[in-house]
């Protein structure tokens, strides 16, 4: 079975004078949207997906040719070629029994797009990008782009970092719905497999006037399949071999529909033995994740959707034995060693210390379209986050190790309503307006034998609104946001049950000017944000066993406040592409835990104190991306990421930033060979420089090293079926190197060479 | 119309959902029952004069309410300077229960998984040594009890590190290793007779 493509040309007005944009309508002969198809726009290298509607946006296209490939299931991939001149609509009719048209000319259309609320375009990684560089973890595959780096404890845990904040400063979204966690821990990862990442959207910046003060530094939305209502079955199996952990993984996707209802099934589960650094075995550092997910659409009448979605998510991640330390001559002693003190065969054992997450999910979502041209939209979502954490550490007595020994050290779930609500509709003169709604109660139970986070629980409604204009060249976006938290605390003091209560209020805002040339485009904007102190900002109190500190909250804190400004600039031509941004965050209040100065005495030996205060601070940074052709079948990427951050009062690095970071990329792709369709192979650098010592830290910073990453792959075609593979090698030389980002830094080498398999069959 | 059809869509999957999922939250406001606390609180140190163990002393590192809040209370070691060998004999408690919870004896039986290290400050090194005397059954030092020599009679101030250390995760050798469970620092008053 081939494919048969009809391209209808919608051809109107212009009146577009910024650079055009590139709409793809995908439909099937019976005019039924294909949504999920796959798209990707060569040589700017932009993937999109088509949407439920079977539509996808490309955005300021600079004038020139392009090569479009669409991969829908159940058709097979296609390419063409697309001369784009203005705003343009491309309706391609996807019908099995006939051949690609080679080329096409397009004609323009004006397309109302959907505003963008941050400064710098959203970062997007496409699935092809994805597929090619799922790795372990969600952080793993945001390291791809620029600006992102990740806060990793041994392989299986990796916190996203974006632009050096990270935790309760940065969101992760899964489709429409915050991804509630204990967020709080640099030990505590998303609670999601990346198995079932189909694409990513970085919101860099901020984005606290759209979500509010959990998104301070911006937000991460993991973009799943789009739900169809293709009648028959649809599917992919994902199976992943890597050998520095002797991992293996296996995802399995199917969806179908059947009148009205839509339905989609998404299975993953993973398993991994211990790590293998260049300087050996890292102990106890194997693990095992699997995930379900259960989506279900029905359409109501012509103009309303409903979709629910079921997810779970349950994983034990072992903590690498040779940090777990009693007190700081533990760590000063592992630090002379130079070497991982434990050491044991490999083995996929899980043992103490380590973590079980699970995490349950569950979300109704109404899309509704209004007269008027006006569109609503209600979230509602249920989610549980259960961690436990089990501590190496036996009870003295055999009596009570036998009776006690199995409970964890700390055993702590959260659970959290949310209600959102969206109405979009024309705005004032042009452009289109957005009203959000927000309300949310999340509430907090600790049980284990350490309560490090108290009880709580907390309500929160927040309103936001934002519009986009258009005048000719130039761009505006404005938005405006208010949120007020009621936070009650229950914590155990003197065999006592005490009470606290807080209450908060504070506003969101963001300006954003956009000029556009030809081949230019120049953006500059500021916004505003704050944040309420989490309740282990206010309320630690314990020995921070990873890191040999003993951290104390402060009750009394005040909510965290940003002021920042960014300026970018991008250059276009149809084989180039490059884009840079400036920015500076100013915190007149930043929170965080500093060093007090002092030790604190235990009956395990003298701690540094580390208290929660705020202080002011400034974060400032550079982020440039670079892509072009070479030659028709040769592109070149770059990125480099720069970024300082300090203590406004005595100048003191702030902990935790990345260092800055160059990565290149040449990636080379063939014609089709026999069986071989889209054949490609790549080679990255990363160059790392060394990172700024941090006051009081127990070693120095580790130095800057360089990385060789390769991967090489391509799809075979089986019928109407296709078989995705992929071949990457990763630290290439196997060199031996610590990351500042790491907490494993002081005990331990990153992983060596590692050799992962990825395969794709789709049907 | 729309949204009538809308509503009658969406409310009893409202109410399912609120309902059923109601009750798979435990209440933040009620107390949940605390696990044992695993605490050392206290080190006792009793040192007694060897020739004719009548000058018997206990001296207390001692920290009620666990690491953080009020400090810990640590006495000062005095040796008389009139006997020249002291036996000493450690102990640790868990005073934050009731009744107090010993655990010298569940480390002795564990033996082969602890040590005792005494590491005595520069001023005191000349004049003061410490020998442990009991093993485990390897024939690797436990040191819950050590001989205390006196070497000269002239008064001196120093201090004295105690640390147990754990072996869970590494053989046990006879250099520190492991966890460290007890890392406690006594000053040390050696008084002229």
């Amino acid at each position: 079975m081939g494919m048969h493509v009809l391209v209808v040309l919608c051809a109107g007005l212009s009146a577009a004078m910024a650079l055009p944009r590139l709409e793809v309508r995908l439909s099937d002969s019976a005019g039924t949207p294909i949504p999920g198809a796959r798209l990707l726009l060569e040589p700017l290298h932009q993937g999109a997906i088509t949407n439920r509607d079977g539509h996808a946006l490309f955005r300021e296209l600079p004038v020139g040719e392009y090569r479009l490939t669409v991969r829908a299931l159940g058709y097979g991939p296609a390419e063409y070629v697309v001369h784009l001149r203005r705003d343009t609509v491309l309706q391609l009719v996807l019908a099995p029994g006939a051949v690609a048209l080679p080329e096409v000319a397009v004609e323009g259309n004006r397309i109302s797009g959907e505003p963008t609320l941050s400064i710098s375009p959203p970062l997007f990684l496409a699935p092809r990008e994805v597929d090619v560089h799922r790795g372990q973890t969600l952080g793993e595959l945001l390291r791809q782009l620029p600006g992102l780096s990740t806060l990793s404890t041994g392989p299986a845990i990796a916190k996203p970092v974006l632009r050096g904040m990270t935790g309760e400063r940065l969101l992760v979204l899964t489709d429409k719905l915050p991804l509630y966690g204990q967020v709080w821990g640099a030990e505590h990862a998303p609670e999601l497999d990346p198995l079932v990442v189909e694409a990513l959207q970085v919101l860099r910046g901020t984005a606290a006037v759209e979500y509010g003060s959990d998104a301070l530094a911006g937000a991460i939305r993991v973009i799943p399949k789009p739900l169809s209502m293709q009648p028959g079955l649809r599917g992919e199996l994902r199976a992943e071999g890597i050998s520095v952990n002797r991992q293996g993984a296996l995802g399995l996707w199917l969806e179908g529909a059947r009148g009205k209802w839509g339905w989609q099934m998404v299975l993953s589960a993973r398993k991994a033995a211990d790590v293998e650094t260049p300087q050996g075995l890292l102990a106890n550092t194997a693990f095992d994740q699997y995930s379900a997910a259960l989506r279900l659409q029905h359409q109501l009448g012509v103009h309303t959707l409903l979709r629910g979605r079921l997810q779970l998510y349950d994983a034990r991640l072992g903590i690498f034995a040779g940090m777990h330390l009693g007190n700081l001559s533990d760590l000063e002693r592992a630090l002379r060693a130079g070497r991982p003190l434990v050491q044991r065969p490999r083995s996929y054992a899980i043992e103490p210390p380590y973590q079980r997450v699970r995490h349950r999910l569950l979300e109704l979502t109404a899309e509704q379209e209004l007269p008027s041209e006006r569109r609503w939209e209600l979230v509602m979502g249920w989610q549980q986050s259960w961690r436990q954490e089990y501590d190496a550490h036996r009870f003295w007595n055999d009596s009570l190790q036998a009776l006690f020994g199995a409970r964890p050290a700390y055993d702590v779930t959260l659970t959290t309503w949310s209600l959102r609500s969206e109405l979009e509709q024309p705005g004032l003169f042009s452009g289109r307006l957005h009203a959000v709604v927000d309300l949310r109660r999340q509430g907090n139970v600790s049980e284990g034998v350490q309560r490090f986070v108290p009880n709580f629980l907390s309500y929160l409604l927040g309103g936001a609104l934002w519009q986009e204009w258009f005048w000719g060249r130039w761009r505006a976006v404005v938005g405006l946001r208010g949120d007020g938290i009621w936070l009650s605390v229950w914590r155990s003091v003197a065999q006592s049950w005490r009470k606290s209560s807080y209450r908060w209020s504070g506003g969101a805002a963001m300006v954003s000017l956009q000029r556009k040339w030809l081949r230019w485009d120049a953006r500059a904007g500021i916004a505003t944000g704050w944040r309420p102190p989490t309740v282990v900002e206010l309320y630690a109190n314990g020995v921070h066993h990873g890191a040999a500190i003993f951290e104390v909250g402060d009750s009394t804190l005040p909510p965290e406040r940003l002021w920042m400004a960014e300026l970018g600039l991008s250059a276009h031509s149809s084989r180039w592409h490059g884009d840079a941004a400036a920015f500076l965050y100013w915190f007149p209040r930043f929170l965080g835990s500093f060093p007090a100065g002092e030790l604190i005495l235990t009956v395990r030996g003298a701690f540094p104190l580390f208290r929660y205060r705020a202080v002011p601070a400034v974060l400032t940074g550079v982020e440039a991306n670079l892509q072009g052709e070479l030659l028709p079948w040769l592109r070149l990427e770059g990125q480099a990421t720069v970024l300082r951050g300090w203590e406004a009062e005595d100048g003191t690095s702030l902990y935790g930033i990345p260092p800055a970071q160059l990565r290149l990329r040449v990636h080379a792709h063939g014609p089709s060979v026999s069986l071989l369709h889209l054949p490609f192979a790549e080679l990255t650098m990363t160059a790392v420089a060394p990172a700024a010592t941090a006051p009081h830290d127990y070693a120095p910073a580790p130095p800057g090293y360089l990385l060789w990453d390769a991967a090489l792959g391509g799809t075979i075609p089986l019928g109407v079926t296709e078989l995705m593979l992929v071949l990457e090698a990763q630290n290439l030389f196997n060199r031996a190197y610590h990351s500042a980002m790491s907490r494993l830094r002081y005990f331990a080498a990153e992983p060596g060479r590692s050799i992962s398999v990825r395969l794709s069959w789709r049907w | 119309m729309r949204f009538q059809k809308l509503n009658a869509g969406l409310l009893p999957a409202v109410v399912v959902f609120w309902g059923v999922l109601a009750g798979c939250e435990k209440n933040p406001a009620e107390a949940q029952p605390e696990n044992p606390q695993e605490l050392i609180t206290t080190v006792l140190v009793r040192v007694w004069d060897e020739p004719d163990s009548v000058h018997t002393h206990t001296f207390a590192f001692r920290d009620l309410d666990g690491p953080g809040g009020q400090p810990p209370l640590v006495d000062t070691l005095h040796f008389h300077g009139h006997a020249q060998s002291w036996r000493l004999s450690l102990e640790f408690l868990n005073e934050a229960k009731e009744p107090t919870d010993t655990l010298t004896a569940e480390i002795r039986r564990e033996a082969e998984a602890h040590q005792v290290f005494y590491e005595l400050s520069p001023e005191l090194q000349s004049s003061v040594r410490i020998e442990r005397l009991d093993r485990d059954r390897n024939g690797l030092p436990l040191g819950l009890q050590a001989r205390v020599t006196l070497q000269g009679y002239e008064e001196r101030h120093g201090s004295l590190r105690i640390r147990l250390f754990h072996y869970d995760a590494e053989p046990k050798t006879e250099q520190p290793g492991g966890e460290t469970d007890v890392d406690v620092t006594f000053p040390v008053h050696i008084m002229p007779d």
